[in-house]
């Protein structure tokens, strides 16, 4: 190739990396780690950050239809499993359809998709079972709890249900353990993690490769790298029993993928770790990864609480699991989101379980001036104990609107509190007020 | 409900609401319902406690829960009942009970109540019953035809409804409670009888069947696995337009919630399209071309004999 076919080629190369999703960070917190961003996909969609991402099963939430989840104007981004879609036959779509596609989210969806494997709700990674023993051809695989039963998926399953589902984010694989486990399990999951974050730098730079290569690639692969060209790459890392393996491993995962990947994403959380080992873990991993990659993290970061705290080491994206626990226990979240702005007299109320009697005669909405769909429209407390002592499922439709809403909505929150200077007075005055045990 | 402000306040449903007088959900849901020329006796499902419903005690309930149309508290017989006798007194006393209805109903004004015409599946009970109802036509807004829906055969069905339609006033609302299979609600507005409820639909959409044309699509049956279709091409719901079988198939398998909640959706508009279908085709004056065209697509091997009869009845060549 000459010269001029070089410069078309460094050309590609810069449109290419326009089409991948990108980070920006936009104003960085003096006193803490916080900071706020921009997350972009290859089809402009834009997520403020920190934001947590609604979950999904079998990629839909799990009680609202679409055209209610848009209504929720601060949802962003939904997290969808991989595991949800292994059933008896293998795995779904076969092809054909995008995940977009198949989930309804359509091309003008204003959604995020963020695509691991496991089901943080679940935890349906089998921890006490070894990862199966590789063989020649499959290499390494994850024990997860699909509804096939027991399902092994290996890297190349993972990446082909990546490839036919095109999310806009995609976790490497990492092997999570319980934090008491023996050292030689830890530093094995920890060498596994990389391994696999290797393999999936591996895979997108081939796709990378491949796409400038053009007419010279045979059909299949040229197929493969179409299908990974808008897809993100977030580099997994798992946490574990000492600050010194955490240093470490990070400063491997961000020389391997810094490159490739757009976020990482630090896993192995909430898996019998002490709290303030959690936190510490988060800062030390935190300080080892560039700055400019955004920091996802999963596992035992669901409470509001917890949520603060772990934006306060840095992390700008997390799972909002929170929301279906309260749907499902018949709670609704009410906590006053700016004790310091407001006057309300109700500000004292974190949750309400809509299950007690105390509801039976309660007029009021949910949350006064509360926003969402579920308060604008009225529904009492009254009526929506009423609809749960009758096993109605429209309780929890109405909780989960009113919960995610909310959930979006603290969100918002945190982020202004990080643009105005104001995030360290308001983590400590959030912890006075629900952190009964400090 | 009352202190709420009502069902609709309560429910923030500002549309049309229609209540049973609960009769047939005691005789139906509840052990031990003895019922006298009094009320029906039945056992408190919370406390066993012995309780009464009356057809004051059914009003004053239905007058505080505010819906726009009411029952009247009819004297249930059970479908397992074969006595004569049993009817007859049924019969006798449902008008006996719509008489202490219309005296103790507060709220004329603002809610419509409807006596439930009776008689089991005897022409002679049935016509007493519409006799004596129609007696008291200057106090009633709409007439329910009862009793049927409870497995009886296809052929008395019809003709009670066609008995029923013949006899009662033009002008007034025929509702025949407990029909909801689209095929029944076709025959029956046929046969001039206007409105219907069912827990079919939702209750149907729950475990994984749709409502089509062709008659209904059972989602969880394997056959749904690759089908790249929508549920109905021709249906425009959000449900259709978004969604293929073989997705709706893996939603619908494991009972997540999402599945029974685009199924009833789906479900509901595919009624709420039949009956503007029915209403839009009389007023184009193409109604049996519509019922034609409906049994067709339903029955492409002929449909069933009890359709032919009734739809003749309604002077509808198939």
């Amino acid at each position: 190739r000459g010269i001029g076919s070089e410069n078309e080629l460094t050309m590609e190369k810069r449109a290419m990396a326009r089409r991948k999703p990108q980070f920006k960070v936009v104003t960085e917190d003096t006193k803490t780690s916080a900071r706020t961003g921009v997350l972009t996909t290859s089809r402009d969609v834009t997520a403020d950050t920190p934001f947590g991402l609604v979950m999904t099963r079998k990629g839909l939430p799990n009680y609202l239809t679409l055209d209610n989840l848009y209504k929720i104007s601060e949802a962003k981004g939904l997290h969808v499993c991989a595991s949800h879609f292994f059933d008896r036959k293998g795995m779904y779509p076969k092809g054909g359809a995008t995940l977009n596609e198949l989930v309804g989210l359509q091309e003008t969806s204003p959604m995020i998709v963020l695509c691991g494997l496991r089901d943080p709700l679940k935890y349906n990674i089998n921890l006490y079972a070894n990862t199966k023993k590789p063989s020649k051809s499959e290499g390494e695989s994850l024990s997860v709890d699909s509804e096939a039963g027991v399902t092994y998926v290996s890297h190349e399953m993972y990446m082909n249900f990546v490839k036919h589902a095109q999310p806009d984010l995609c976790l490497s694989l990492s092997d999570e353990v319980f934090q008491n486990s023996g050292k030689k399990r830890i530093s094995k999951a920890m060498q596994r993690t990389i391994d696999w974050l290797g393999k999936s730098v591996a895979d997108f730079d081939a796709a990378a490769a491949d796409t400038f290569e053009g007419e010279r690639v045979a059909d299949g692969a040229k197929q493969d790298s179409d299908a990974l060209e808008s897809v993100g790459l977030v580099a997994s890392i798992v946490a574990s029993s000492t600050i010194e393996e955490n240093v470490n491993h990070a400063k491997s995962a961000a020389t391997l993928a810094s490159d490739n990947a757009v976020g990482y994403a630090i896993m192995g959380l909430g898996l019998r770790e002490s709290d303030s080992f959690k936190y510490e873990a988060l800062r030390a991993m935190n300080r080892e990864l560039p700055k400019s990659h955004f920091r996802y993290a999963s596992g035992s970061i669901t409470t509001p609480l917890e949520i603060l705290q772990a934006i306060e080491c840095g992390i700008d994206i997390v799972d909002t699991s929170f929301v279906h626990e309260l749907t499902s226990a018949g709670m609704a979240m009410v906590f006053d989101l700016d004790p310091d702005a407001s006057t309300d007299s109700e500000a004292d109320d974190i949750n309400l379980n809509l299950w007690s009697d105390e509801y039976v005669h309660d007029q009021r909405i949910l949350k006064a001036g509360c926003e969402c769909y579920t308060c604008r429209q009225g529904f009492t407390r009254g009526y929506i104990h009423h609809l749960l002592q009758c096993r109605e499922l429209l309780a929890q439709v109405l909780l989960e609107i009113h919960n995610t809403d909310h959930m979006m909505k603290y969100f918002k929150c945190i982020r202004s509190k990080i643009s105005s200077g104001g995030f360290e007075r308001y983590l400590c005055s959030f912890q006075e007020r629900t952190n009964i045990l400090i | 409900v009352d202190e709420f402000g009502g069902l609709h306040a309560f429910s923030r449903w500002d549309r049309a609401m229609l209540t049973d007088s609960g009769g047939f959900q005691m005789v139906s849901l509840l052990h031990l319902a003895d019922i006298t020329e009094e009320g029906v006796s039945f056992q408190s499902p919370s406390n066993g406690q012995s309780m009464m419903l009356t057809p004051e005690h059914s009003m004053k309930i239905q007058n505080k829960l505010g819906a726009d149309i009411m029952m009247a508290l009819d004297d249930v017989v059970s479908s397992v009942n074969p006595s004569y006798e049993r009817f007859e007194e049924a019969t006798h006393r449902t008008t006996r009970w719509f008489d202490r209805c219309l005296q103790a109903h507060e709220r004329p004004h603002d809610q419509n109540l409807f006596p439930i015409v009776q008689g089991g599946l005897d022409y002679g009970l049935r016509q007493l019953s519409l006799k004596q109802l129609m007696e008291r036509d200057d106090r009633i807004p709409g007439y329910a035809i009862g009793g049927l829906a409870g497995g009886e055969d296809k052929e008395s069905f019809w003709n009670v409804v066609h008995w029923c339609t013949q006899a009662l006033p033009e002008n007034k609302p025929r509702y025949v409670m407990g029909i909801g299979y689209p095929v029944d609600i076709v025959v029956c507005s046929a046969l001039g009888a206007d409105m219907y409820d069912c827990v079919y639909p939702t209750r149907t959409a729950r475990f994984g069947t749709a409502l089509v044309p062709d008659g209904v699509l059972r989602l969880h049956l394997a056959s749904n696995e690759n089908d790249q279709r929508p549920i109905d091409p021709d249906c425009t719901c959000m449900v259709c337009k978004r969604y293929k079988r073989s997705y709706l198939h893996r939603l619908v398998n494991r009972g997540d919630s999402l599945g029974a909640i685009l199924l009833s959706y789906h479900n509901v508009h595919y009624m709420m399209n039949l009956m503007r279908s029915i209403r839009e085709s009389i007023i184009d004056q193409r109604f049996p071309e519509f019922v034609r065209h409906f049994m067709q697509r339903h029955y492409p091997d002929g449909p069933p004999e009890w359709v032919v009869c009734a739809l003749k009845a309604a002077e509808i060549e198939l």
